[in-house]
């Protein structure tokens, strides 16, 4: 990498950037699995009766060239531009390389209202356009078909030994995969005013994803249950906003408050083609129900089998009286979040300092496998009412007439896994949380001044210390993370959450 | 001036990097997996070939309980048949095994050598029996499926197949069968390397021309010119002769029975003989009552089935009746005076059930006693009542694979034959119960050949809250995820065939 600076003359500098990236990644994986130990509690490779040799090698290589220039004038009007190509090793030669530029400017306006405005400490408006390319770490190889030979032979009529081989894999290889590139427009504004006091930072965007490579689940009648596809476009508008708060600034005391939220809603433009309704299947519970991406809608639909309802919506059952699966997939909305933020109170009065932090997560849905699991056997208080009677479920039997059958509990509730319905246990995953609280105390003023340690101060910290606020019941809606948004939204049988409790001393020598 | 060497120094850089795109095609070879250019495609077929072992889930909790054989009070995951139940959990087990462990392999098989190059044509033409016989399995079990677009995601791309009608399918079946038996040639190269018949291509000739036979008599009802006329194709072409032309997986301890996780591991408890099956076989003196049960006399659990109390003698055992849950079985328990539900008759878990039982497809006595009826219908010449003892012989005989402990005696099947002649007076009742005995664990075949036939002659299951409305279950449904994924096509399937139920008759299915 190579970069220099000039002062064209003294309000004009200019600077740039120009140099080139080699990235190269091996993985290579040496492993043994053994099973059948001999001697107990020896858990060495030797002492196993049944071992299993895997080796693994797998690489890829991204090459970049980049440039970057950046102009300013007098401190206060700034413009950048950079432009970069990379080459992805992973796909094919015709698909291999992108160029992608960005350009950003700002004003530093405050540099000019200094007189007029001097409550104003720092004004700055940005703009920025700038593109990235990606190959969505496409595992190499992934253009080719390759085989798996098994470790045994299976026997023909006379016992002869004969090998057997397959495809090792399910996701059917596409060569002609081509990188994904992300354009995003944004506008910022950044004020700091009253020494300080007050702080805001806007900002508001607009993120295009073209040709996005995710794994569409195809039928598996094909051979193949998933493929790697270009996607499209998908477009996510948002706003961030951050305010940072000095209400009480004393010489005792002093409280701050921040405060920050985001808003974003990325909707799905085109899949393959752009026909609204288009969907392709992205993700499977682990029980049952499915995430999509629906030309038209939000990203991330959670859907599945529901309960039946006539055309006056009124529940349908059967006469037996179990509820009836709906006769097409319903959707039930995205799983994404579209408000996230939080709000810090730190207040300090002389040596003793006490902050705390609630976070919020609104605007998703989420499929819960917890709360699935409990309703099919019984756990879930939803399963309570009729338990010795037989449950009655609100509604009509098929002919239209109200449903008065009771039905035994098991039977009634063991109808979600038989036909694989959601319906009771999708929830809102929006959720208010205390996330930490933290206490202390500075005990420096005890210190003698010549003493070798020069700071201690002792804090009490918990961490994730209560829910002020959820609606699905049992379960953290925090409790699950998901990498990507192919899999948002389904929860399983996780590990339910901690809170945490401890002290933090703190020496400085 | 400092600045513009810089400069000229990153347009070097600039060169070299460019030039390092060329070892990228090194960079991205597998080098450690075998590709199709290295994989001999027979080794394919060995996996096919494995892949055509049924599933428990369609198989047993399905088929085996509609024609009550088997069955278990349990609900939940196991539900099924036992209920009359739509469990989509079990339904798709066989479409979810049959399309990625055998369709997938024949048309990787198909693709490869489809390229007019290769001189693998008998390899070829065993791959397209394979094929058809998958196909017939599942389309019996479903109705209409993707066939003509199916397993052509690597050849094609075709991603989302269509469905087509039965009605399309089953002829394609018999052009694919008699196609592949004409083009098996002893000048092509020999396919030593399968492990069905070990390259014997008059045996595979026997396989389709059983497999016709087969066909034939499905579309006994619904089309009988062309059944006769594929019965007799099937037969002039020369169909099994024996025990050792059979269509069987045979599995050992590295490739197990798939049944035999449900009658040894967590299921091993809750499947139990039916009281039909083990009354018809009792009633009739028949020996291969005491081959396939087994009864532990007095257990009051599961864990109590142990083989000290274990008798396999007829007049112990007692099939479980049809219609009851775990609940409302305690009451037949007690009328019976029996211990427990688990005091009911099993299926010897040892020897039948055991994981390196084998898996019977298609058989000698299978294909002997559809010709009985197929020689009452004068289709074939020949005697059906030598047709029908030789295809009670063939599958007592047959029995001997399941282990000498359970092989049955050579003098004892001499006496059940003789003392089991046809009755011409109620030949195609006989014939197909019989075959109801003779296609035991072969769940789709009895499944397909019950509704055809109407016999054995099956009092409806009880059990009260059903999901048919009909006597019997018709067809299963499809799997929740093709429903998911492949919805477009399916939906065009249901607006010919009829609703995703368990109702719905498939084509050939008719009185």
């Amino acid at each position: 990498m190579f970069s220099g600076d000039l002062d064209i003359t003294e309000d004009l500098g200019l600077g740039f950037t120009v140099g080139g990236n080699q990235l190269r990644r091996r993985q290579e994986l040496n492993r043994v699995d053994v099973t059948d130990f001999v001697i107990r509690d020896l858990y060495t490779v030797q002492n196993g009766r049944v071992k299993n040799p895997i080796y693994f090698l797998s690489e890829r290589g991204i090459n970049s060239l980049y440039g970057a220039v950046d102009l300013s004038y007098k401190d206060t009007y700034f413009l950048s531009a950079t432009a970069r190509n990379d080459w992805f090793s992973t796909l094919s030669e015709e698909n291999r390389s992108i160029l992608y530029p960005s350009v950003s400017g700002s004003f530093v306006f405050s540099n000019l209202l200094e007189e007029s405005a001097p409550w104003l400490t720092f004004g700055k408006l940005r703009a920025a356009y700038a593109e990235v390319g990606s190959d969505t770490d496409v595992p190499p190889y992934s253009d080719v078909l390759f085989y798996n030979i098994n470790a045994n032979f299976f026997p023909g009529p006379d016992g002869s030994p004969n090998p057997v081989a397959g495809a090792n894999t399910s996701v059917l290889p596409n060569p002609n995969l081509r990188p994904m590139r992300v354009k995003e427009s944004e506008i910022g504004l950044d004020i700091r005013m009253f020494d300080n006091r007050v702080g805001i930072d806007l900002a508001v965007y607009r993120k295009t994803t073209l040709d996005q490579i995710i794994p569409a689940q195809i039928s598996n009648t094909s051979g193949f249950v998933s493929q790697l596809i270009n996607s499209g476009e998908s477009r996510s508008d948002g706003v961030e906003m951050m305010l940072n708060l000095v209400p009480i600034k004393k010489e005792n005391l002093r409280w701050d408050l921040n405060l920050n939220a985001s808003y974003n809603k990325t909707k799905v433009i085109s899949l393959l083609t752009e026909e609204e309704g288009e969907s392709i299947l992205v993700g499977n519970h682990i029980f049952n129900g499915f995430l999509y991406q629906v030309v038209g809608e939000e990203i991330g639909q959670l859907a599945g089998f529901g309960y039946k309802f006539d055309d006056q919506g009124r529940q349908v059952f059967a006469d037996d009286g179990r509820p009836l699966r709906s006769d097409e997939i319903k959707f039930y909305g995205s799983a994404l979040p579209n408000w996230i933020g939080g709000i810090t109170n730190s207040l300090k009065y002389k040596d003793f300092n006490f902050s705390f932090l609630i976070d919020f997560n609104l605007g998703g849905k989420m499929i819960s496998g917890t709360n699935f699991n409990a309703v099919r056997h019984g756990l879930h208080k939803m399963t309570l009412p009729g338990r010795e009677t037989g449950v009655v479920g609100v509604g009509v039997n098929q002919a239209g007439a109200p449903n008065t059958v009771a039905t035994e509990s098991q039977t009634y509730w063991e109808v979600v896994r038989s036909q694989q319905l959601i319906e009771p246990i999708v929830y809102n995953s929006g959720f208010w949380k205390l996330r930490q609280i933290t206490l202390g105390y500075n005990f420096q003023k005890l210190l003698p001044e010549d003493s070798f340690v020069k700071g201690l101060s002792l804090n009490f910290v918990a961490n994730n210390v209560a829910i002020l606020k959820k609606w699905v019941p049992n379960i953290d809606p925090d409790s699950f993370a998901f990498s990507s948004d192919n899999v948002a939204g389904l929860e399983s049988t996780g590990v339910p959450t901690t809170r945490s409790m401890g002290f933090n001393l703190n020496v400085k020598f | 001036m400092k600045n513009i060497h810089k400069y000229c120094f990153a347009l070097t850089l600039v060169l070299l990097n460019l030039s390092c795109e060329e070892n990228f095609e090194e960079l991205n070879t597998n080098i450690v997996d075998p590709t199709s250019e290295s994989v001999d495609p027979v080794y394919l077929l060995n996996n096919a070939i494995i892949g055509l072992s049924f599933p428990s889930g369609t198989n047993i909790y399905y088929d085996e309980a509609i024609v009550q054989q088997i069955v278990t009070p349990n609900s939940g995951f196991v539900a099924g048949a036992n209920y009359n139940q739509d469990n989509r959990n079990n339904t798709g087990n066989l479409w979810d095994a049959y399309y990625p462990n055998v369709i997938k392999h024949t048309g990787d098989i198909l693709f490869q050598l489809n390229d007019g190059e290769s001189n693998r044509t008998n390899l070829v033409q065993m791959a397209r029996i394979l094929n058809a016989y998958a196909f017939m399995v599942l389309t019996d079990e479903y109705g209409e499926i993707p066939y003509f677009e199916a397993g052509k995601g690597l050849s094609e791309q075709i991603v989302l197949p269509r469905y087509d009608p039965q009605e399309e399918i089953y002829p394609d079946l018999i052009n694919e069968l008699v196609e592949a038996r004409d083009a098996l040639s002893d000048a092509a190269p020999a396919e030593n390397g399968e492990a069905l018949y070990a390259g014997d291509l008059g045996k595979w000739r026997k396989l389709a021309n059983s497999l016709l036979v087969r066909i034939g008599m499905r579309l006994s009802n619904v089309n009988p010119s062309l059944a006769a006329q594929t019965v007799q194709n099937g037969f002039a072409g020369g169909v099994m002769e024996s025990n050792e032309d059979n269509f069987v997986v045979r599995h050992n301890n590295n490739f197990v029975n798939p049944y035999s996780f449900t009658f040894n591991a967590t299921e091993a408890n809750n499947f139990y003989l039916v009281d039909t099956f083990v009354d018809y076989l009792f009633d009739n003196n028949d020996p291969r009552l005491e081959s396939l049960a087994i009864r532990y006399v007095g257990a009051s659990s599961g864990p109590e089935q142990q083989l000290g109390i274990a008798s396999k003698n007829p007049d112990d055992q007692i099939g479980m009746p049809m219609g009851y849950d775990n609940s409302t079985i305690g009451t037949v328990v007690s009328n019976l005076g029996l211990a427990s539900f688990y005091d009911f008759t099993q299926l010897d878990r040892f020897t039948w059930g055991a994981q390196s039982a084998p898996m019977f497809l298609c058989t000698y006595a299978q294909t002997q006693l559809l010709l009985a009826e197929a020689a009452i219908n004068g289709w074939v010449t020949g005697d059906p009542a030598e047709f029908y003892s030789s295809g009670i012989r063939g599958h007592l005989d047959q029995i001997a694979a399941y282990g000498a402990d359970v092989a049955i005696a050579q003098e004892d099947i001499d006496t059940f034959v003789s003392a089991n002649p046809l009755d011409l007076g109620n030949a195609v009742e006989e014939i197909n119960t019989q075959y109801w005995v003779a296609s035991f664990l072969n769940g789709p075949e009895l499944f397909a050949n019950f509704r055809r036939s109407g016999f054995p002659n099956l009092t409806p299951n009880p059990y009260p809250a059903q999901d048919i409305t009909g006597d019997f279950i018709n067809r299963l449904t499809y799997p929740t995820a093709e429903i998911a994924v492949n919805q477009g096509n399916l939906q065009q399937a249901v607006s010919r065939m009829g609703p995703d139920n368990l109702d719905t008759k498939v084509w050939w299915d008719v009185d």
